[in-house]
């Protein structure tokens, strides 16, 4: 490099000035291939009209994409299934993983044996446990309808039945939420000095007051953030159906956002790739929105 | 209110931090608890506080034994040396919180908690939160806090070790004047000797877990118990020779021989500490009691600080600026009555 500093000074500067693009590329490649590009094209492909996947062919651009899916009786249901998913399961499975991680944070006995107990979920593969899930929720034999039995509760068709089955999914997904949820909340709850507790407790604070007025607040920031990456999740709820109901519920009760992206080009024949586009950019204008929401609240809220 | 320490211990597993402790603090008075990092002056804090519990021996609140009390049955006001002031909560929140711990209603307390922020001078940041204050405004906020209930006794741990060195000539002042304004019996935990000399009304000095003395901060730096006080307390440190007593002198060694009153009783030949404050020497006195030769001099304003060498040793002295001397002069020595201490070389006893 150096001998080339003094030979050719125009070759040496421009070595220089692309040497960083050269260690980011790697990097950059991977993006804009698996990433960037896909984004885009999806982007494009939901305003063309009648785009053939295969031959490529379509016929110009237009609105029409959206004004088919927006009006689509399957898709309205899908944004009502989704919604009621995500207020459903995200306070809960946030109430719940706080309660838990505050406990996990306190020196009790078997905290290791809890803490692996909690974490298992994010570690075991999630048709397997999906069908765990399905045998317990199993009508005649099922392990929750014997437990509610024991305090002669009538057995629920947690799977078959229309009325019940979005309770199974969603308890489900509750539980499959949690692990990475807790983790994220111990570590925020390690984070906060323990001489505020100290300092309130000298004051003659109790327990729950301590929690409400120090804890939850000290812990926000953790709070929010995982509110909003489960949101994301939540809103993108798919994988859950297949191992519980092979399909999206009874009939399609359960016919999700995302089932209704993934029907328009697997059940349909032939595929309907911009419907599919569409509706993807739909979801994701819904979610940014949504995020965008609790950003807001956040700002009021910190400290 | 008058607090007492009766035979308090601490040990953590198989450490001492605190061994056979008594002490009483006067009521209404400020008492530094001063030693150096180790020494079990917070442990002392946080056992008077309730934070931690005691081994054995019993802590009295005038005639209230607290010794197994709860914290907050204690009545007791704690500033922490990290303020610990809640980042999400107002300035006004933060003083109002053990109100609101109380269930005071909310008018009452805001009420009091404004009268609070009056006395530490923070009234004019009500509305903020703790991380747009600085340091000194923080700490004073965290007094406010541990004033609001009207503590019997208020709890200091090193409140001003965050701060720097003007902010904390200041705050100390503050600490001191809102103490003598309410009135409140204090405990002023530092490792800092200056610090405690000028705040307290009574200085408890302590090394591993021991009290060494108790007394006004006059009396530490002039009748030091023994030599740990001694060395403890003054700026520059006290000078410190090594020597042996000969005829009802000091010989230092390969020194001179320093003649000295009050060492009558002692035996030929036992070994002693000769310490002596730098401004207890008289450099050319006309009653000498022994010479030395002078190493060098460092002119600084109101005075002259000179290094003599005494025998193997290298002391300081103050000397009047108008004194003229030089490195290699030859002085005779005199000393003043008070800042010139004999101990034993053994225990560190004070033997004059």
């Amino acid at each position: 490099m150096n001998r080339l500093k003094e030979k050719n000074r125009g070759l040496y500067l421009f070595l220089k000035k692309i040497k960083p693009l050269l260690y980011l590329a790697p990097f950059a490649v991977g993006v804009i291939v698996f990433s960037l590009y896909p984004i885009v094209n999806v982007l494009i492909m939901s305003f063309k009209k009648n785009y053939k996947y295969l031959t490529g062919a379509y016929d110009g651009f237009g609105f029409d994409n959206y004004i088919y899916v927006l009006n689509s009786r399957d898709f309205k249901n899908a944004i009502g299934v989704t919604f009621k998913y995500v207020l459903v399961a995200i306070p809960v499975s946030m109430c719940l993983s706080i309660v838990i991680a505050t406990l996990l944070n306190k020196n009790i006995k078997l905290r290791a044996f809890f803490q692996t107990a909690y974490f298992l979920p994010m570690v075991t593969s999630v048709t397997a446990v999906g069908l765990t899930w399905k045998y317990m929720f199993n009508y005649k034999f099922g392990v929750i309808n014997w437990l509610l039995g024991l305090f002669h509760v009538e057995p629920v068709n947690w799977l078959q039945d229309p009325s019940a089955n979005f309770w199974a999914l969603a308890i489900y997904g509750i539980w499959s939420m949690m692990p990475f949820t807790i983790i994220l909340l111990l570590s925020g709850l390690q984070n906060i000095d323990p001489m505020f507790y100290t300092a309130a407790r000298v004051d003659g604070a109790k327990d729950l007051r301590i929690f409400f007025r120090i804890t939850v607040p000290l812990l926000s920031p953790t709070i929010f953030l995982v509110l909003i990456i489960n949101s994301i999740s939540a809103f993108k709820v798919f994988n859950e159906l297949f191992p519980l109901f092979s399909g999206p519920g009874v009939g399609k009760n359960l016919y999700t956002m995302v089932y209704y992206i993934y029907d328009q080009f697997r059940g349909r024949t032939p595929p309907k790739y911009g419907y599919a586009a569409a509706a993807a950019i739909i979801l994701f204008l819904i979610i940014f929105v949504f995020t965008q929401i609790q950003q807001l609240i956040q700002k009021k809220w910190k400290y | 209110m008058e607090v007492r320490l009766e035979n308090l211990t601490k040990h953590f597993g198989k450490t001492a931090a605190v061994e056979n402790f008594n002490a009483v603090l006067d009521s209404g008075e400020l008492t530094c608890l001063l030693g150096p990092s180790g020494c079990g002056k917070s442990t002392i804090l946080n056992m008077l506080s309730g934070i931690i519990p005691v081994t054995s021996g019993k802590i009295w609140f005038d005639n209230r034994d607290v010794t197994d009390m709860e914290p907050a049955d204690r009545g007791i006001g704690l500033v922490f040396q990290n303020y610990a002031l809640y980042p999400h909560m107002s300035v006004m929140d933060n003083i109002a919180f053990p109100l609101e711990i109380k269930n005071v209603a909310k008018d009452e307390r805001r009420e009091k908690a404004f009268e609070m922020a009056k006395l530490v001078h923070v009234d004019n940041f009500l509305d903020r939160k703790p991380g747009q204050l600085s340091g000194g405004q923080q700490q004073r906020v965290a007094i406010a806090r541990a004033l609001i209930k009207q503590p019997q006794l208020l709890l200091l741990d090193e409140p001003l070790s965050n701060l720097d060195a003007r902010l904390r000539i200041e705050m100390r002042e503050e600490i001191r004047r809102i103490q003598l304004e309410t009135g409140v019996t204090s405990v002023f935990v530092t490792h800092d000797q200056e610090e405690a000399m000028s705040i307290s009304d009574s200085i408890i000095l302590m090394k591993l877990g021991v009290l060494q003395q108790e007394a006004q901060p006059q009396e530490l730096y002039d009748e030091p118990a023994n030599e740990f006080v001694a060395d403890f307390l003054g700026t520059p440190p006290i000078n410190k020779v090594f020597g042996h007593i000969e005829n009802g002198g000091i010989r230092i060694e390969s020194g001179p021989l320093c003649k000295l009153s009050g060492l009558e009783n002692i035996k030929e030949g036992h070994k002693v500490h000769f310490s002596i404050r730098a401004e207890s020497f008289l450099v050319n006195s006309s009653d000498p009691v022994m010479d030395a030769r002078v190493i060098r001099v460092f002119v600084m304003g109101k005075e002259k600080l000179v290094y003599l060498k005494l025998g193997d040793f290298e002391v300081r002295a103050y000397i009047d600026s108008d004194q003229e001397l030089k490195a290699g002069d030859r002085v005779q020595i005199g000393l003043r009555r008070k800042g010139v201490f004999v101990f034993d070389a053994e225990t560190g006893e004070r033997i004059r």
